[in-house]
């Protein structure tokens, strides 16, 4: 922390305070904002009530305005907001308590005697009062034209606030917004203050005239200031993005003070200009002594009854709506504190994402609050995460918006082994204090909204089904009808904690396709659902599920696509037989292509149980199943068909194997209606993994890879809508 | 040495309309000759700006000028003096009711001053002093 600076530009912020709350000392019959009339201040009671009332102000005013300090120094918007406004709800009171406990029987009627000139006089306003403000906008204009010529040079993130210490703790990103707001905002400022000199001109009596025009000289002075100091900054992305201030940090107050200065020098005058004119507005026309309101008085300011600076007449209709405006743009400006600070951490956080998604976890390191530096060695950091970062293979950096919990950002990442999420707690600066891997969130922006209360219908057996619509995109969008493996399944395929239709369902929404599935007739029915047949298990709803989808209001009817998945890959060809022209392809992931009963047995062997174990699973299939799947090839029938075919495999599955893979590859390789592609790591639930597969590995939480979700994306959208006739 | 800008006071306090105020005192130097015909005045908002009034009080005032042929608003904005269309030579009748009002209201006057403690010869004095300012 930098004391010199801490204590020096806290003395100069309570000085002003302490003695403007005093001001003006020489002058004993005012105290704050109400005149004290003749006879008052002969009485000892009444002086002791002044005195009092003088001590108490100056007191709170000093309080106030080192809590105002406070919160600017340690950055709680609030405080800063709080203290002034704790400050003129006192003072307001103090005066009317004043008032009312000893001011009445003293109070003389108020002079109210107003002069005006016949004759027209100009306004006569010196060159540089109009000038300045025009000087500044012409300042900012520069400044912009300067950063829109070297817009290559600006970094993608820089600094655009610094603590006491000068170290950068705010930051902005290269946007439109990111690198112009400072000259919008300042612009608005001065655009606001050139037009109050003109009001000024307009509505101030000419009989204080010093006055108005030291007013306007305060306002073209810091006018000039302000955006000159603001052009400055607003050229710093052009030095890249080092975090500490440019030259030494008290360079940065005498700037600002040097503009300030005369503008003090010039409210010292006006205080003595005071002590001849009282502008003669009624007591009873101040509201606490700082509001004033009078509408039979045709100005929209009148001249402050203390101090430089005027007060609008709340009771001119013009004057109201500069005030409305006035409170509006405080309360917005207010408001919009915490909501960019949101925001810079929010960017804070996407940048360290991104940087592990590009591998530069010794930028993540940087990024640390002393929290998580002290506790480990940048080395041993970098270790963690490059180990953790091995299993993922190569990650995009993030897309979506972050899902956000308190002071946690939790960003889905897209790698090419599986999606994961990383989880950055910030601190209140926007440093980092705790960085992990998590499950990838619901990816919120891109949410596919799903349509409940749909059912399957086939006879009398009803399946609830969902229909997953993508958020975004033009509707129609094609569909695909997920059927599942064998055994009694759900909508989501759930094997343990994997669920790869809802992976698909969401995967595909992303990529704007559509998506319908539904719990197989034996998850609803269980032994009622009768199987008798392959058709009964699995053809007959796969089908009346493509009707359904083909009449939903955001399908096109004619993009209805059946993927089928182990058992329904193997069931796909009779499938695409029997919907015929209801549907536009089929996708078959780790289909069956050789008889079942060889299957089953191989499964057996390769987890080392005995051949008995593999005639017990058969004989829990009826006799009638076996019979209809006699002597059916589905590679053979797939080849017979008109259907475009997309048959995908996982080379690490060991249930359905590449020997299957190979028996639909010798029936439709040399085919142009179908597309084979197999996965080196992907199993059978199309997750990735290493080593020798087995079942444990389902017990490992996964995703469905974004190489196969990209591709059945990509085939389904390869595949046009045909020209309806 | 000139003489100083002509300008108006009006006090709020005053029982006095602040528009009768401000009609008095710019016929008085009207007549006074202060302003002389071809001279501007402020606009209605300007000098209500200035006086701090509503600015209906001083379009009233500019209204009752003008109807007296002091004044010459255009378009409500330029307010203008003007030469007054040749001295009324009002009726017998008229002037016998003119002098009749002004001792009415100049005795009410002169009995609260000699109340306050003005003499007589003080009085007279002053109106003969007012009578040749007003030529």
């Amino acid at each position: 922390m930098n004391w010199q600076a801490l204590v020096l530009s806290g003395v100069g912020i309570l000085l002003p305070t302490a003695l403007l709350q005093i001001f003006p000392f020489w002058q004993k019959r005012f105290f704050f904002t109400v005149r004290v009339p003749d006879g008052y201040v002969v009485t000892a009671g009444a002086r002791e009530t002044l005195h009092r009332f003088r001590l108490a102000a100056w007191g709170v005013g000093i309080l106030c305005g080192a809590a105002m300090y406070f919160g600017v120094v340690t950055g709680e918007p609030a405080l800063t907001v709080a203290a002034p406004l704790v400050n003129t709800a006192f003072l307001a009171g103090l005066i009317q308590w004043a008032r009312l406990r000893t001011l009445p029987e003293a109070t003389a009627p108020a002079g109210a005697i107003r002069r005006a000139s016949l004759v027209e006089n100009e306004d006569g306003s010196p060159w540089w009062i109009w000038g300045a403000p025009v000087m500044s906008l012409v300042i900012l204009a520069a400044a912009v034209g300067f950063l829109t010529l070297h817009w290559d040079d600006i970094p993608v993130r820089f600094p655009i606030h610094w603590d006491i210490d000068g170290q950068a703790n705010g930051w902005s990103r290269k946007s439109f917004f990111g690198v112009y707001r400072i000259h919008m905002t300042s612009f608005a400022v001065q655009t606001f203050i050139a037009f109050c000199i003109f009001a000024l001109s307009q509505t101030a009596s000419p009989r204080s005239l010093p006055r108005r025009r030291a007013n306007q000289a305060i306002l073209a002075v810091s006018s000039l200031g302000v955006s000159l100091l603001l052009a400055v900054i607003s050229l710093f992305p052009l030095r890249g993005t080092p975090a500490a201030l440019p030259g030494p940090w008290w360079a940065w107050m005498v700037l600002p003070l040097a503009f300030a200065a005369p503008a003090v020098a010039k409210s010292l005058q006006l205080q003595k200009l005071e002590l001849e004119e009282v502008e003669p507005t009624r007591d009873e026309n101040w509201w606490g002594g700082m509001l004033y309101a009078d509408s039979s008085d045709s100005r929209m300011m009148v001249p402050n009854r203390m101090g430089p600076g005027y007060s609008l007449n709340i009771g001119n209709p013009a004057a109201r709506i500069v005030a409305a405006l006035l409170v509006l743009f405080t309360l917005g400006t207010v408001f919009s504190i915490p909501l960019a600070g949101q925001d810079a951490k929010r960017l804070q956080a996407r940048d360290a994402a991104t940087e592990f998604a590009r591998g530069d976890y010794a930028a993540i390191y940087r990024r640390g609050a002393p929290v998580l530096q002290n506790s480990v060695t940048p080395a041993a950091f970098e270790q963690q995460l490059a180990r953790v970062a091995a299993s993922l293979g190569v990650c995009k950096a993030p897309m979506a918006e972050p899902v956000v919990k308190g002071t946690s950002y939790l960003f889905g990442l897209e790698c090419s082994q599986t999606s994961i999420g990383v989880n950055i707690v910030l601190d209140g600066l926007g440093l980092i204090q705790g960085f992990f891997l998590a499950p990838p969130p619901a990816s919120a922006s891109s949410k596919p909204v799903p349509l409940p209360n749909l059912e399957v219908v086939t006879g009398e057996f009803k399946l609830p089904a969902r229909l997953t619509v993508p958020a975004t995109g033009d509707a129609p969008f094609a569909c695909v009808v997920l059927v599942h493996g064998s055994g009694p399944q759900d909508m989501d395929e759930t094997v343990i904690g994997n669920k790869p239709f809802r992976d698909l369902a969401d995967g595909l929404a992303a990529r704007n396709v559509a998506t319908l599935r539904y719990d197989k007739r034996t998850k609803v029915y269980g032994a009622k659902s009768e199987v008798k047949t392959l058709a009964d298990e699995t053809i007959d709803d796969a089908v009346s599920a493509a009707r359904l989808c083909a009449k939903q209001p955001k399908v096109d009817a004619h993009r209805v696509f059946i993927l089928g998945h182990s058992l329904g890959g193997y069931a796909a060809p009779r499938i695409a037989q029997a919907a015929g022209s209801n549907i536009r392809g089929m996708i078959v992931l780790a289909g069956t292509s050789r008889p079942l009963a060889t299957v089953i047995d191989e499964q057996i062997a390769y987890l080392g149980a005995p051949p008995e174990q593999a005639a017990a699973i058969k004989k829990t299939i009826p006799e009638s199943w076996w019979k209809d799947v006699e002597g059916y090839n589905p590679a053979k029938l797939a080849a017979s068909l008109d259907t475009p075919f997309l048959i995908l495999q996982g080379e690490r599955d060991y249930q359905v194997t590449m020997a299957d893979f190979a028996g639909w590859r010798e029936a439709l390789g040399g085919s142009k209606r179908a597309t084979l592609r197999s996965y080196p790591k992907l199993n059978h639930l199309f997750i990735a993994g290493e080593g020798k597969p087995g079942p444990t590995e389902y017990f490992t939480p996964g995703h469905v890879a974004v190489e196969a979700i990209d591709d059945i994306a990509a085939w389904v959208k390869s595949i046009r809508s045909p020209i309806p006739k | 040495m000139t003489a100083p800008a002509p300008a108006i006071e009006i006090d709020l306090a005053s029982p006095i309309p602040a528009y009768r105020q401000i009609v008095d005192q710019v016929r008085h130097l009207l007549v006074t000759e202060a302003l002389i015909p071809g001279t501007s005045l402020p606009s209605v908002r300007r000098l209500s700006v200035d006086l701090g009034v509503h600015h209906n009080t001083v379009a009233e005032a500019y209204r009752t000028l003008a109807a007296e042929g002091w004044l010459e608003i255009a378009q409500g904005k330029t307010v203008r003096v003007v030469e007054r269309a040749g001295k009324p030579a009002p009726q017998p009748q008229e002037r016998d009711a003119m002098a009749v009002s002004f001792e009415r209201r100049l005795r009410h006057l002169a009995a609260e001053v000699r109340a306050q403690g003005l003499s007589s010869n003080a009085i007279a004095d002053r109106l003969r002093l007012v009578a040749e300012e007003v030529g």
